[in-house]
């Protein structure tokens, strides 16, 4: 009984051992943090209105989304500007394609809750509505005007706007809102712009690159890796129209989208390790 | 009986267990111990246990400490004698067993006095103070009483830690991740992971609903264990029949009815409708006495059920089976034999879409049967071996309805040549505008079979001395289950009505259509392989330890026979139990288990490698516009591009329970739980393929340089869910005529995937935040009491019960993506905002009347359900330019009217 008794109890604690010496695979695939950095100078956007007239906006909330992506390698043959190495020309007229491994955006495409504002604003680039307002009143010279063409002046009245488009019951809701701290800061020498940031769930090489760049707008404040035709759908009553939406592709085709005005990463940041922190500093502007 | 020799025992323990197979707990322990008058035990006194569940009797005589073991007793009402030369015979009736629990009485034997017996009515200890696992028993005598729903599935919800719908969330854990037993046999969907058997409620003996710290012999699941265990019979013919009638219609329902442009809706556009009619019958007895009981039970359930601004409602019909012949050719054999079959069939199963035109309804048959074979083997006074065998089979079909012949569902009608509910497999299926079927059959067909064999073999050991006593168990499972199912097209074509006005479709002019190569058919297969080993160790009296373990072996293959989880899991378990003043009132408990979960047949068929392949063809009318396309087409193979993540791990949860129980005056008991459960590793996919923004919400690119979507499977650390419970709670035992419980939990559970999927994977919120993710951000409290009491009017009895539940959540989940109505293109809630639910009370009232009458008695009930009616759900949908929002009562407010005969 004794013997029996004392193996089962050596078979209970065996079992309890097993379990606890369990041990865990690892996943190929790994989150890089990074920084990306745009010199304060990239801010300065000449703007021009339909009578010709010229002037610039010097103001960090111009910042269109930036694009980053995880490529097999970087070139620099292929445009005036380096660009991710691309795969071969399958169709006449078409770049190749770049294949990234990964990617993510400082900022994305959010609408603004008014018609007028499809494809113009970016989240992580205003603190208030009337931050909103201010800026679309004073620098792009373009106010926001209420669907009977009245400007609208009051941060309430947007707020109420947003609320109403967007089924929000509060500004945390409202994605282009941030009360918080905005997605890029200033840097103690004054000379960038710079986010904390990271590029989620990518299968690791060595030697694979990190390499983005900024969309900045055109002198009408557009931007080319923006579709106004896609995105969720507005109705309400007689509107309706659709919100818009970076293109699906900017990653694979990045070279088709870049254009005058946006400043672009210099060569790329070669990962070696899965513990690397890369920086991105996008300080070539593209001058078409 | 007799004792076997040691060595027989350690053959039994080593060699017999492994090679036949264990099941888990139907049975309670029933223990104690002899003392006389001055406190000191006396050995050699003959103890008999009988009661109405069991046949025969069970004896032995108490051992040199007095003491006395009945292992492995049907749950019952039992009488306990206790006899000895010179000492007064003592009978303690009323001692009440449940299953999984342990029964500890002490009885006091004086001397032999002119009196011949003492009979003392006890029903044992308030507080099993040997047991650790957290949750409830529903006892027929309970269920009888309280407004339970007549069905096992909302009877669960009064348990502590249950939560949700007729599928409840349990322990934290998705709907999906429980485990449910029919007398101790798995009778869990291989498929979805949820109930899969209907049977007639009277059959219901007991419901033991566990949430957590339990054994290792259960537990190969995230969730909870519901346990549903059936009568017998017994040595006197019964028969019981009853009518019910459920109604929902009268009860108010509106709350709100908008539309974005002012559009008003009629009436009728929101309203439901409910209506429940059951039957059933069961007859139970003996075919020879104390040796052979049968039971056979029936019922048959109809309901029409319409939602909210649909006007046909779905129909119901259920038709259930049980039968159980349960012999013992002797004291220690017993044999059981179970049969349950529940076909149905559901008409208009569409409730979607209310523009779905009736001929283009389309129905679901489903059931299956269950076969059931036990044998129990009571080896001697201190060893059991319990040994199972069983097979399930479990069908659902959907098939078009091309006519009926029962006018109230309005159905085209059947001409004379036409077979009702014939299938039509040659007519292609057609899409009309907003996708509404108005073809005359539905366009697709699914025959879906799924199979369980399971053997089991349980064995037990009690009361070994050393240090201490030990009760060892240990037993070993096979499991193997299997997927079958065909779908298709009818005719192998399904039609797109460009233009629902002005179709010809003998030309076929106003269509273009997607043809599909050939029905597809998939297996998926499992085989599990699970044992376990636990000791129940008392050092002293009042101190248990219960610890062990189990090994789980499961490979689940997808329909290329590949190996999609191939899992080796362990699941340690422990927990401590003291009484710290020796009296069985008071109970405090630490435990912690590991419980794991090796997948469902759902996980491999997402790795299933082939699919449909169709073809797309566009009708003459695109000519109108082109030259060239009318004969274009493109074609999709039939081959499914989903991949599995090399690596993945078997989800999991680490349980740890902390928790006091105190008997704070006779039969009250009071009692507080922690739980803390943190699961890791839960079946997740994301898109393989898609490279997105930095909240989830826009693809930026696509990582194979193609638009086509790759989805894969994997179990990553991220995909993880953390649970909180904080319990409260109260039981007053069934005494003096009343009975009644409560219960309070606090529960805060957060996770990355979602805690309620409608799939059977969940999606990662980090990676996906767009498709359909929520993080679940769940803080809610949770209040559950009921109680009955029977008021004596002899010969008359009224019983009176009630239940009150409450359900919040502020938040009770936060949107990463953007949410929207049924997946169509009305929003819900936008990214980042909280759903949120009304506080939902549940208020029923149950009223019985128990009227003796020649041979038997009649059973009048009235049931008031709902009377509350605050929960509220939201429909809403797109008519042209319509958007709509409907706010109404999900729960009407429902009367129920039964009568019972007993005979």
């Amino acid at each position: 009984m004794h013997t029996s008794t004392t193996y089962t109890l050596l078979a209970s604690v065996g079992l309890l051992l097993g379990g606890c010496a369990y041990t865990e695979d690892a996943l190929n695939h790994f989150d890089f943090n990074g920084t990306v950095r745009i010199p304060v100078e990239a801010v300065q956007v000449e703007m021009r209105d339909d009578d010709n007239e010229t002037w610039t906006i010097d103001d960090p909330r111009a910042m269109g989304p930036i694009y980053m992506g995880v490529f097999p390698s970087v070139v620099d043959n292929l445009y005036d500007f380096s660009h991710p190495e691309i795969g071969p020309v399958t169709s006449d007229g078409q770049s190749g394609d770049a294949y990234p491994l990964g990617g993510n955006t400082v900022g994305r495409f959010e609408w603004g809750c008014y018609q007028q504002l499809i494809c113009q604003t970016v989240t992580g680039r205003y603190s208030s509505y009337d931050d909103v307002l201010e800026f679309f009143r004073d620098e792009v010279r373009d106010p926001i005007l209420d669907t009977n063409g009245q400007e609208v002046t009051s941060g309430i009245e947007y707020q109420e706007q947003c609320f109403e488009y967007k089924y929000a019951t509060d500004d945390y809701e409202i994605a282009f809102i941030d009360d918080g701290q905005l997605d890029f800061a200033l840097t103690s020498d004054g000379q960038y712009y710079e986010a904390e940031t990271s590029i989620p769930h990518v299968p690791f090489y060595e030697g694979m690159t990190v390499w983005g760049w900024a969309d900045m707008p055109s002198e009408g404040f557009g931007f080319t890796t923006c579709n106004s035709s896609i995105g969720e759908s507005v109705y309400y009553y007689e509107e309706q129209y659709d919100v818009g939406s970076n293109f699906s592709d900017v990653l694979n085709f990045p070279g088709t989208y870049i254009d005058h005005g946006d400043y672009v990463e210099n060569e790329g940041y070669v990962l070696t390790s899965t513990e690397d922190e890369f920086v991105l500093e996008l300080g070539f502007r593209y001058e078409d | 009986m007799p004792r076997l020799p040691f060595l027989l025992r350690v053959f039994l323990l080593l060699v017999v267990v492994p090679a036949s197979a264990f099941a888990s707990v139907t049975k309670g322990t029933l223990k104690g111990q002899t003392i006389d008058v001055g406190g000191l035990s006396i050995p050699g006194v003959l103890i008999t246990a009988q009661s109405e569940s069991m046949m025969g009797v069970r004896q032995m005589n108490t051992d040199p400490e007095g003491r006395f073991y009945f292992n492995d007793l049907p749950p019952g009402e039992y009488s306990v004698s206790a006899e000895k030369a010179g000492f007064a015979k003592v009978s303690k009736t009323n001692v009440v067993l449940s299953v999984g629990r342990v029964s500890n009485i002490t009885i006091e034997m004086p001397l032999a006095t002119a009196q011949e017996e003492i009979v003392v009515e006890e029903k044992g200890p308030a507080v099993d103070t040997e047991s650790a696992q957290r949750g409830s028993v529903l006892t027929k005598e309970f269920l009888e009483r309280i407004p339970a729903g007549r069905s096992y599935q909302s009877a669960v919800q009064m348990a502590a830690g249950v939560t949700g719908g007729s599928n409840p969330n349990i322990g934290g854990a998705s709907y999906n991740e429980n485990t449910y037993l029919l007398d101790g046999v798995n009778i869990t969907d291989p498929v979805t992971g949820t109930f899969s058997l209907n049977f007639n409620f009277d059959a219901i003996e007991q419901i033991q609903v566990l949430t957590t710290a339990f054994d290792p012999e259960y537990g190969y699941n995230l969730g909870g264990v519901v346990n549903v265990l059936t009568q017998s019979g017994g040595n006197t013919l019964d028969f019981v029949t009853g009518v019910y009638v459920t109604n929902g219609n009268w009860s108010p329902r509106l709350d709100a009815r908008y539309a974005s442009d002012g559009y008003e809706l009629a009436p009728t556009d929101f309203d439901s409708r409910f209506e429940l009619y059951r039957v059933g019958m069961m007859v139970s007895g003996p075919v020879v006495r104390d040796k052979a009981w049968f039971l056979a039970s029936y019922s048959m359930a109809r309901s029409l059920i319409a939602n909210v601004g649909i006007d046909l409602p779905r129909d119901f019909d259920g038709h259930y089976m049980l039968a159980k012949l349960t012999t013992q050719p002797s004291v220690s054999h017993r044999f059981t034999v179970l049969f349950q079959t529940d076909p149905s069939a559901i008409d208009n199963l569409d409730q979607g879409d209310r523009y779905v035109e009736p001929e283009a309804q389309y129905r679901q048959a489903q059931g299956g049967y269950f076969v059931s074979g036990q044998w129990d083997w009571y080896i001697s006074s201190d060893m059991y071996l319990e040994t199972k065998a069983n097979v399930q089979k479990s069908f659902l079909e959907v098939t078009g309805v091309p006519c009926t012949h029962n006018k109230e569902i309005g159905y085209h009608p059947c001409q004379p040549t036409e077979l009702e509910n014939s299938l039509d497999f040659v007519t292609p299926g057609r899409y009309g505008i907003n996708n509404a079927f108005d073809s005359d059959n539905f366009p697709y067909f699914v025959f879906d079979d799924r199979w369980r064999f399971n053997a089991s073999t349980k064995f037990s050991w009690n009361q070994i001395q050393m240090l201490g006593t030990h009760d060892i168990k240990a037993g070993i499972e096979v499991d193997r289950t299997l997927w079958d199912q065909l779908s298709g097209y009818n005719g192998n074509l399904l039609f797109y009505d460009l233009n629902q006005l002005s179709y010809n479709p003998d030309t076929l002019q106003n269509y273009y259509w997607i043809e599909v190569t050939a029905p597809y058919n998939f297996i998926a297969t499992a085989e599990h392989a699970g044992v376990f080993i636990q000791d129940v160790y008392k050092p002293i009296e009042n101190l248990t330890f219960r610890y062990g373990g189990r090994y789980d072996r499961q490979i689940t293959r997808n329909d290329q026979g590949d190996a999609i989880v191939d899992a080796h899991l362990w699941g340690p378990r422990v927990s401590v139990i003291w009484d710290p003043w020796a009296n069985q009132k008071t109970k405090l408990q630490a435990s912690f288990g590991r419980f794991n979960d090796g997948g469902r047949l759902a996980v491999a068929s997402y790795m299933s490698q082939s699919g449909l392949g169709q073809k797309l063809t566009l009708g003459e009318y695109f000519s109108n516009f082109t030259s060239d396309v009318a004969n274009n087409y493109f074609y999709v193979p039939n081959e499914n591009t989903n991949t599995i993540m090399d690596g993945t791990i078997a989800p999991r949860s680490d349980d740890f329970v902390v928790g006091f129980e105190r008997e704070v005056i006779q039969d009250l008991v009071i009692s507080t739980f922690f739980e803390g459960k943190f699961t890791r590793y839960i079946y997740a996919w994301d898109e393989l393929n898609l490279v997105w923004d930095e909240d989830g919400y826009n693809v930026l690119g696509y990582s194979n340089g193609t638009v086509e979507n790759l989805y894969r499977m994997r179990t990553p650390s991220i995909a993880r869910r953390d649970y909180y419970r904080l319990e409260l709670g109260f039981n007053k035992r069934s005494a003096d005529r009343w009975e009644t419980f409560g219960n309070y939990s606090y529960t805060f559970s957060r996770g990355t995937v979602q805690n309620s999927p409608s799939a059977f994977m969940q999606v990662p919120q980090e990676i996906e935040h767009y498709v359909n993710g929520y993080l679940p951000t769940d803080i809610r409290h949770d209040v559950a009491v009921g109680g009955w009491w029977d008021i004596p009017d002899d010969p008359w009895t009224t019983s009176v019960g009630f239940t009150l539940m409450l359900e919040s959540g502020y938040p009770l989940s936060r949107y990463y993506g953007t949410a929207y109505y049924g997946g169509g293109s009305l929003l819900k809630d936008t990214r980042g905002s909280y759903a949120r639910t009304e506080t939902w009370w549940n208020l029923n009232i149950l009223v019985r009347q128990d009227i003796p009458v020649r041979k038997g008695a009649l059973r009048a009930t009235g049931q008031l359900s709902n009377i509350l009616n605050n929960r509220t759900g939201e429909f809403a949908g797109i008519t042209g330019d319509n958007r709509w929002i409907i706010s109404s009562r999900l729960d009407p407010i429902q009367v129920q009217l039964g009568g019972e005969y007993t005979f």
